[in-house]
This record gives structure tokens, C-alpha cells and sequence, in this order.
């Protein structure tokens, strides 16, 4: 990874070079010196070449082209190898010398300034900024330079003072406005600071990454403020672009949608949406990929946005709307482009639905007219799609046949072979949210085999918990350690269902007889929660404050907290 | 620390001798610790207020009942033993730190009206958040002399002026308003004033008796500016028509008596009743579009903890710069200000102090800009503040340090 970096770098490095050597020395005298450039650029490339390998060889040949005609490529090299070799002090004479023989290059100041700022000779630094300022007067290059040196040495309070008396001095004020925007970021003052970098995308939309950057470092306080101004009227695209990344950036994938809300929707929203959606995915933020694309969708009706939706929708959870979606897509597109790209994923989201029988019926409806392998990927969907309503029967042929660890796995849950589970588990993908629970199950109790507890799991995915809650209460005294865990599978049933009477008591069992369990902070949350529901202020404080005491570090430990104070609240205490 | 606490509460016989309060980073619920400080005081155990060592750390006693409450809050506690808390005082005694004793926890009364406003109190949701008791009094309670029975009171956005803040101006057809307009003026009647300015300049006046007899006073947003309105123009018309029936007295300017008042000074009334600002004490005047100021940062002064511990307790925190944020008073004018007001924070970049304080008779006022330290752009109507988002909330540590500050053994200021 550094070679490659490395190798970028000589890359850029070099046609940089190029790029100066094609401009040549045209602001230097040595311009006369024609017939000697040919030798100079020679001198620069070979310098060029050697410079990571053999610094002290690249430095001689930088300075032989110094004294001829390329003088800007050399200074900048020199600059760097002398950085490795730790001689930046050598470079001030050859400074003052290209000073003396162009005043005005920026590319000369700049190293200059650069240098004085690695030596830290403050004063030096100070009297060579004035004196480039005297030298190109009214040119806001100086003041940026010298500013932006300041603010990457922390000196923010410097280059603001510095950007103050440019604005006054030099023709358009408005050059200065990033560099400004920069300052008041580096002063964390997130309102003057969004202002700022509004003001500057009207002027240079380019620097866009630059504002979020140069944003994203807010505070939750400053945040509120920069949403202010670039939510701000009039109504204005960039800005709102710019807060969307920034709300991506600040993890909030929902607001970071929200932040288009009011844009007219023409092409230059659209470009602007792509953009965001793309920059979601790349963050795997879904939910505001999956808008990002609708909107697209539904401005352009490109299936191909639609389907880019669906995948989203999938994945944050909302299966329904990428069914939809993926649907659309299909009637946009042709038989076969619908048959490759939409109909995986209408299964898909068919599958996450438990509409098993919906899925089947699209899987024979396409039988015929796709080849074996797509054919497979179908029947895979349809697979999980019978896993996921408990329809065991129905499911096991395709796990035989594809032979999938995590489908084996709750396959064997369901049938209740435990042991079969547990190795099919060992190789499953750890992120499949179907296993969660049974892996922490099996990582809590050493049976082979339990018929109860499979049919807990299937009653389970066929979403009858009665059935559920009585396998799981039948099984308790033989899980060993999970039988807390069980204990609370079948309390969070009966807390769902509102069943508080029967709920609690269960509760209460995980607290008092598996105290130091990972259910039991669960516990006392829930039973306070319940007391909390049944008006009893009195048993909700001292179940929270149980909770505090006896798991301080649990991760409901914060909840509880605020819980706690909302009982006191109810009770009248403190 | 998650591991220290665990095993105190696993191992509740190792107590030492004293429980740290570290207020600097380490502290998971800033907040919190002054309600748990505060509640050494009530069980009259003594405490500490280390200045300026980790961050304005307390030291307790450790006790059952102190490690109990900093469990259930969460609040950050090292146990120390007599040869830690000699290593502490000899790094104290070292630097610009001190500590000072706190002795008692203050009685705190907060000047509120008895039905609850659109907008809510930030000193209210500090004190209810951090679990420190207090009691809301009003006019009658004023009037009757019932401040007396206080150490500490507070005041947040009431107009000392009688002039609702001029938010007539805005909301004259809103309920809520219109229901604090009926209800003010049956409370001036009822204490037999002719009007709503008479009888808050009469409370102003009260509360600067309170304060010139011992008491210590808390104000924040509106009520700093209108209180010393009130003060100084305790005998000129300083309200407008739809107040009072008059209107201002076109020299009032003049007319009013700056000795008074406890802060400022030559401040110019704003005699226009179109235009939401008091006067030109307030700075950023948020109200007023064409005058209003940008938000941006504050910072607090450092002071030297053994020569000057009263500004040094008021401005314990773990930040130094905090982001700043508007009320109907923001921040202080600093043209405005008297001689022997104390600026404890100024606004970066303009000439406005943020947190100013100062003595007058044996008693002491602190006056600090803003309506709610986390909401900078604060509303009426806005939803209150929800503290348990904000457990190290610095602005808020400013409002909690004057609750304590009453709690400390008084020291003669050494300059």
C-alpha cells in the first residue's frame, strides 16, 4: 500500500514538474538561457528519479539545475530532499537569491514562507510575508499563503488577524473568504464558520469537500448552528448538499436525507442526489441511500435507480418498500434485464417478508426461462424464505441441496438437534440476525438434543407465541446455564404482548434466582418498567436503583438512569 | 473507573477515608456530582471544593450513603486514603489551586411563576437533573418577606420591568400569553399595585434588600438587564403604555439612578415599544434583526485560587471556551458595566462580558448571559432541555458552581 502511495506520489511529484518545466522559467531571467532548458529538465528528471533513493545525489543535480534555467522545479525539489536530509537552512540562500531575481513568484514566497515556518524564525517569517505583500501589492496571494500557514500551525487567532487586514488591503475581499471560512472553523465558531464557507461555495463550489471538512469537525452544540445557516433561506442547493454529507458524517443518516427537503427537483438535483446516495452506500447508510434513489426513481423512472433503492431498502429493514420498488423496476425494464436484475430481489424482499408462498409463486412463474445457476440463486432466496416462517419441511431440501452453514444451522435449531447446530455454526457468518439467538444459546448449554427447544424456535418464526411460550417455559429446567436466557425469551413474549401479570413474575425469577446473569439488569429494567405502567413509583425506583447498584457497568446502566429519574418524577422523590 | 466502582459496590467494607469527585474529563456525569456534593452537605457531612485541581474536584467523606448515590447517578469517585489526600494537598499547594470547606447545603428558592411557562428554566433543569431541592416563590412570597428564609435564589427570564419582555409584540394573540398577562396584573392587584411595572419594581426592590442583607442572587437571561432596570429606575416610568397606561418617560435616560443597581451603569433605555430590547446593556440583542450579533464563543477567566477564590469557584469547569448561546440577554456590554464589576467570561472577539458577578452590601449577585446553555438558539415554545444528553454540559457546570458557591465557608478576599 505505501509502494503504491509512494509511486502516486513520485507520479504527481513528477508532473507537477513537467508542468513547471513546460512554463519553464518563464517568470526568470534564465528564460534567456535557452539552449541550456534542455539540460536543466534533463537534470530535474534524473534528480527526480533519485530523490527517495538517493537524496543527497538528487539534491547536487538539483542544484546544478538551479544555477540553469530550471530554477522553480529545482527550489521545490531541493525543498523536499533537503526536508529528508535535514537541511532545511541550506535552502535559505537559494531563497534569497530567486527572491532578488523574481519578487513576485508565489511559487518562490511560498517556499520561503514554508521554510521560515520549518525553522521558526518568527521574525524572519514575519518581515518575508510583508515584504512579498510590498512586493505584489493589491494580490491576495501572500495574505492566503502566510494565513494558511498560520492555521496549520494552530494559529488561528494570527491568520485571522492577518485575513482582517487583507480584506482591506487587497482588490476583492471575496478572495479571502474560505481562507476566513478555515479560520473560523479552526476557532470552533461553527455559525460564524458555516456562514463563511456558505458564502464561499457561491463563489467557488469546488471547495465543497473543503467546507464539510473543514465542518464536520462541530460539536454537538456548533452543529445546530451550521445546520441553521445552511438550511438558511433562500433555498440553495450546494449548501444543502454540503449539510447532507455533513449529516452523514455526523452519523445521521435520516437528517442527512432531510437536508434536500425543499429543493426543486431538476437535473442539477438529481446529480446532486446520485452524489449523495453514492457517498451514503460508500458509508453504509442505507436508509439514506434507499431515499436518495427513490427520489431519483421517481424524477428520472430509471429502473436501475429503483432497483439501487430496493437493494438499500433491504438492507435497512424495510422490505415491503423494496419489494415495491424492485417491482417497478421490473415493469420498466425488459423481460430479460427484469428477470437478471429485479426479480432477485423482489424474492429477496419477498424472503424477508415471510411470504413464502408469494416467493414460490414467483420462482415458478420464471422457472422455465432462467438457466441453472440463476435458477440457484432463486431457490436460495426461496430457501430462506421458508426458513424464516419456521416452514422446516418445505426448506429442507434446498438446505441439502445447498449446502449453506447458516441455513444447516437453523434447520437443525428447528429440529432440535443441537449438537448438529453448533457445528454448522462454527463456519456460519457471525452478522446472520436469524442466528443470533440461537448461537447464544448453544454457547450457554451442553445438550445434544432438544425437541421443546426446536419447537420453541419454529413456533417462534411462525409468530405463535403461545406455542413458543410454552415449549420455552416446558424447557427451563433442562438448559443448564441458558435457562435465564430462556426465561427472558419467554418474558420479552409475554412484555410484547402487554401481559405484564404474567410477565413480571418471570422477571422477577431471572433476578432472584440468576442474579448474575446477563438477563437479570434486563430483569429489573422490565419489572420497573412494569411497575412504572401499574402507577407503582415506589417499586420502579427501587427496582432501577438495584439495577445501578448491582450492575453499574451494564449497558442499560445509562437507561436506567434516565428511568430512574422519570420514576422519582411520578413518586414525588428526589 | 467503571472497575473502581464494580468493586465498590462488590466490596462495600474497603471504604477509605474520602471519596474524590474528579471534575475534569474523568467524569462521567459532571452534572450529577454537584447533586451528590450537595447531598454530603444536606447530611451535614463536610466536603471540599478542590479549585482548579482535576477540573473544580470535590472531596467527600466516604460514606454508605454518598457511594450509594454516586452509584445510582453514575458520577465518577476515586476512594482515597489519608496518604493520597496528603500526596493531593501537596500538589495543591503547589499551583494556583485551593480548597475551600463547604459547610451546609444552601437553601435555594427560584423565583418562578406558580403555572408553567411555554419555555422552560435552565436553572430549573439543572437543579432537577443534578437532584439539589429547592422552592419556587413568586410575588406574594416576595412581597411577604419570604426571601429571608433563603440562602440562594435564582431568577431566570422575568421582566423586572413589568413589559412581559415586550413579547407582545410577537405574541400578544397567544394563549399562553395572554394568560400570563391576566394572571400578572390579578397578582399586582391583589397586592394592591396599580399596575404590573409597580409591583416588579417593587419585587426588584425587595430582592435588592435581600442581597444587601447576605442573601445570594442568581440571574440569567432577561431577568439580569430588567432587574437592574428596575433598580435604578425604581422611581421613573420606565414602562411603556400598553404596560402601564403611560408612556415612558421621555427622560427617563436621565432620570434613573445608576447607584442602585447592582452591576451596570449610564445603560440607555430602549424608549421605543416597537422594538424588542430593553437597553443597550445587552449585547448581541437577539431580538432586535437589524442590531442582532452572531453567536460565537466565550471564555472564562482563570483566577488565583488562594488570593481569589470567589470567581475561581464561579468558573470551575473542564472547558475554558464554550460556545455561546442567545436569550433574551445574552451577554453584557462592557461599556455598561461598573468599575467593580467582576467579568468572569467575555464574548471572543466583541466587547461583551458573558458572566459577570460582584458584592453589594454582605451579599453577592452573579449575572450570566443566555437562556439555556445547550440550546444556542433557543425559542419560546421550545422543548426543555434533556439533561441526560448533556450529563458534562460545561454551560450548565456555570449555573450549578453558584448553586454551591453559598455552601462555602466564607473567606476574606486575600486582594
Amino acid at each position: 500500500m505505501n509502494s503504491v502511495r509512494g509511486m502516486r506520489h513520485v507520479c504527481s511529484v513528477r508532473m507537477m514538474c513537467a508542468a513547471l518545466l513546460a512554463l519553464g522559467g518563464l517568470n526568470t531571467p534564465a528564460r534567456a538561457q535557452e539552449s541550456g532548458a534542455g539540460t536543466s529538465d534533463t537534470l530535474v528528471l534524473r534528480a527526480l528519479d533519485l530523490e527517495e533513493r538517493k537524496p543527497r545525489e538528487a539534491a547536487a543535480l538539483y542544484r546544478r539545475a538551479f544555477a540553469g534555467a530550471g530554477m522553480m522545479p529545482a527550489l521545490l525539489g531541493l525543498e523536499r530532499v533537503y526536508t529528508a536530509l535535514g537541511m532545511v537552512d541550506s535552502l535559505l540562500p537559494l531563497i534569497q537569491g530567486a527572491v532578488r531575481q523574481d519578487p513576485r513568484s508565489g511559487v518562490v514566497r511560498s517556499v520561503q514562507l514554508r521554510t521560515l515556518t520549518a525553522l521558526q524564525r518568527d521574525d524572519e517569517l514575519s518581515a518575508a510575508f510583508r515584504d512579498w505583500v510590498r512586493a505584489a501589492p493589491g494580490e491576495a496571494a501572500p495574505f492566503k499563503e502566510y494565513a494558511r500557514l498560520l492555521l496549520e500551525n494552530g494559529r488561528s487567532s494570527a491568520a485571522d488577524s492577518v485575513l482582517t487586514v487583507a480584506a482591506r488591503m487587497v482588490r476583492d475581499p471575496r478572495d479571502f473568504s474560505a481562507e476566513l471560512a478555515q479560520v473560523a472553523s479552526a476557532q470552533r465558531m461553527w455559525h460564524e464558520a458555516a456562514r463563511r464557507w456558505r458564502e464561499t461555495l457561491t463563489q467557488t463550489p469546488q471547495l465543497y469537500q473543503a467546507a464539510v471538512f473543514s465542518l464536520t469537525l462541530a460539536n454537538a452544540a456548533g452543529r445546530d448552528s451550521v445546520r441553521a445557516v445552511l438550511l438558511a433561506a433562500p433555498i440553495w442547493l450546494p449548501a444543502r448538499r454540503a449539510l447532507a454529507s455533513l449529516e452523514l458524517a455526523w452519523s445521521k443518516p435520516r437528517e442527512a436525507w432531510l437536508a434536500f427537503t425543499g429543493i426543486r427537483a431538476d437535473a442539477d438535483a438529481v446529480v446532486a442526489w446520485r452524489e449523495f446516495a453514492d457517498e451514503a452506500d460508500a458509508r453504509s447508510m442505507p436508509v439514506a441511500s434507499r431515499e436518495a434513489w427513490a427520489a431519483i426513481h421517481r424524477q428520472t423512472r430509471d429502473p436501475a435507480s429503483a432497483l439501487r433503492a430496493a437493494d438499500a431498502a433491504l438492507l435497512s429493514g424495510e422490505a415491503a418498500s423494496a419489494l415495491r420498488l424492485a417491482s417497478a423496476a421490473q415493469a420498466s425494464l425488459t423481460p430479460h434485464l427484469g428477470l437478471r436484475d429485479a426479480v432477485p430481489v423482489r424474492l429477496r424482499a419477498m424472503a424477508a417478508l415471510g411470504n413464502a408462498e408469494e416467493a414460490l409463486a414467483l420462482v415458478d412463474s420464471v422457472r422455465q426461462k432462467v438457466v441453472p445457476i440463476q435458477l440457484q440463486m432463486l431457490e436460495r432466496e426461496l430457501m430462506w424464505a421458508w426458513l424464516r416462517v419456521g416452514d422446516a419441511a418445505r426448506a429442507r431440501p434446498f438446505v441439502v441441496r445447498l449446502d449453506e452453514d447458516e441455513a444447516t444451522a437453523l434447520l437443525a435449531i428447528y429440529d432440535g438437534d443441537l449438537e448438529k447446530a453448533r457445528l454448522a455454526l462454527r463456519n456460519a457468518d457471525a452478522s446472520n440476525t436469524l442466528l443470533l439467538l440461537p448461537r447464544a444459546l448453544l454457547s450457554r448449554t451442553t445438550m445434544p438434543t432438544s425437541t421443546p427447544l426446536g419447537a420453541a424456535f419454529t413456533a417462534l418464526a411462525r409468530r405463535d407465541t403461545a406455542a413458543a411460550l410454552t415449549q420455552l417455559l416446558g424447557t427451563v429446567n433442562d438448559v443448564g446455564g441458558a435457562a435465564p436466557l430462556v426465561l427472558a425469551m419467554a418474558a420479552r413474549l409475554l412484555t410484547a404482548a402487554a401481559n405484564d401479570a404474567r410477565a413480571v413474575p418471570i422477571w422477577t425469577r431471572i433476578v432472584t434466582e440468576y442474579s448474575t446473569s446477563p438477563e437479570a439488569p434486563e430483569g429489573d429494567l422490565e419489572w420497573a418498567r412494569a411497575a412504572l405502567r401499574a402507577r407503582d413509583g415506589t417499586m420502579a425506583i427501587a427496582r432501577l436503583e438495584h439495577l445501578l447498584l448491582t450492575y453499574p457497568t451494564s449497558a442499560l446502566a445509562p437507561q436506567a438512569r434516565r428511568e430512574l429519574d422519570a420514576a422519582r418524577r411520578m413518586a414525588g422523590t428526589t | 473507573m467503571r472497575l473502581v466502582l464494580m468493586a465498590l459496590v462488590a466490596a462495600p467494607h474497603l471504604y477509605g477515608q474520602h471519596l474524590l469527585v474528579p471534575m475534569d474529563d474523568n467524569q462521567r456525569n459532571h452534572l450529577k456530582a454537584y447533586g451528590l456534593t450537595y447531598s454530603a452537605l444536606q447530611r451535614t457531612e463536610k466536603a471540599e471544593w478542590l479549585l482548579n485541581y482535576r477540573g473544580g474536584a470535590f472531596l467527600l467523606l466516604d460514606t454508605p450513603a454518598t457511594r450509594r448515590r454516586a452509584g445510582l447517578d453514575g458520577v465518577s469517585v476515586t476512594p482515597l486514603d489519608d496518604a493520597a489526600i496528603a500526596a493531593l494537598r501537596t500538589e495543591m499547594a503547589g499551583g494556583n489551586m485551593d480548597a475551600v470547606p463547604l459547610e451546609r447545603a444552601p437553601k435555594v428558592a427560584i423565583y418562578s411563576p406558580p403555572n408553567a411557562n411555554p419555555w422552560d428554566d435552565a436553572v430549573t433543569i439543572a437543579l432537577d437533573y443534578a437532584g439539589i431541592p429547592y422552592t419556587k416563590v413568586w410575588d406574594p412570597e416576595v412581597m411577604a418577606g419570604d426571601l429571608t428564609k433563603y440562602e440562594w435564589l435564582h431568577l431566570h427570564h422575568e421582566d423586572f420591568t413589568g413589559q412581559y419582555n415586550k413579547f407582545y409584540i410577537s405574541y400578544r394573540g397567544s394563549p399562553w400569553f395572554i394568560n400570563q398577562v391576566t394572571r400578572t396584573i390579578g397578582t399586582a392587584k391583589q397586592l394592591g399595585f396599580n399596575n404590573v411595572p409597580a409591583l416588579k419594581k417593587a419585587v426588584a426592590d425587595k430582592m435588592r434588600t435581600y442581597v444587601e442583607n447576605g442573601g445570594f442572587l442568581f440571574a440569567m437571561c432577561g431577568a439580569t438587564e430588567t432587574l437592574e432596570l428596575a433598580m435604578a429606575g425604581l422611581n421613573v416610568d420606565i414602562a411603556n403604555s400598553f404596560a402601564d397606561g403611560t408612556p415612558m418617560d421621555p427622560d427617563a435616560d436621565q432620570k434613573m439612578d445608576w447607584t442602585r443597581a447592582f452591576g451596570v451603569q449610564n445603560a440607555h433605555l430602549e424608549p421605543s415599544p416597537l422594538i424588542n430590547s430593553m437597553s443597550d446593556i445587552d449585547g448581541h440583542q437577539v431580538n432586535v434583526p437589524g442590531r442582532r450579533r452572531a453567536l460565537g464563543t466565550f471564555s472564562l477567566f482563570a483566577f488565583s485560587a488562594k488570593l481569589d477564590p470567589v470567581p475561581t469557584m464561579l468558573t470551575q469547569d473542564h472547558r475554558s471556551v464554550l460556545q455561546d448561546y442567545y436569550g433574551v440577554t445574552t451577554s453584557f456590554t462592557k461599556a455598561t458595566l461598573k468599575p467593580g464589576t467582576r467579568v468572569l467570561a467575555y464574548s471572543d472577539g466583541m466587547p461583551f462580558a458573558k458572566y459577570i458577578h460582584g458584592s453589594s452590601g454582605k451579599g453577592a449577585w452573579t449575572f450570566l448571559g443566555g437562556h439555556d446553555p445547550e440550546d444556542p438558539q433557543h425559542e419560546v415554545g421550545a422543548a426543555p432541555t434533556d439533561l441526560s444528553l448533556h450529563p458534562s454540559s460545561p454551560g450548565y457546570r456555570l449555573i450549578l458552581n453558584n448553586v454551591l458557591f453559598p455552601a462555602a465557608q466564607k473567606k476574606p478576599r486575600k486582594t
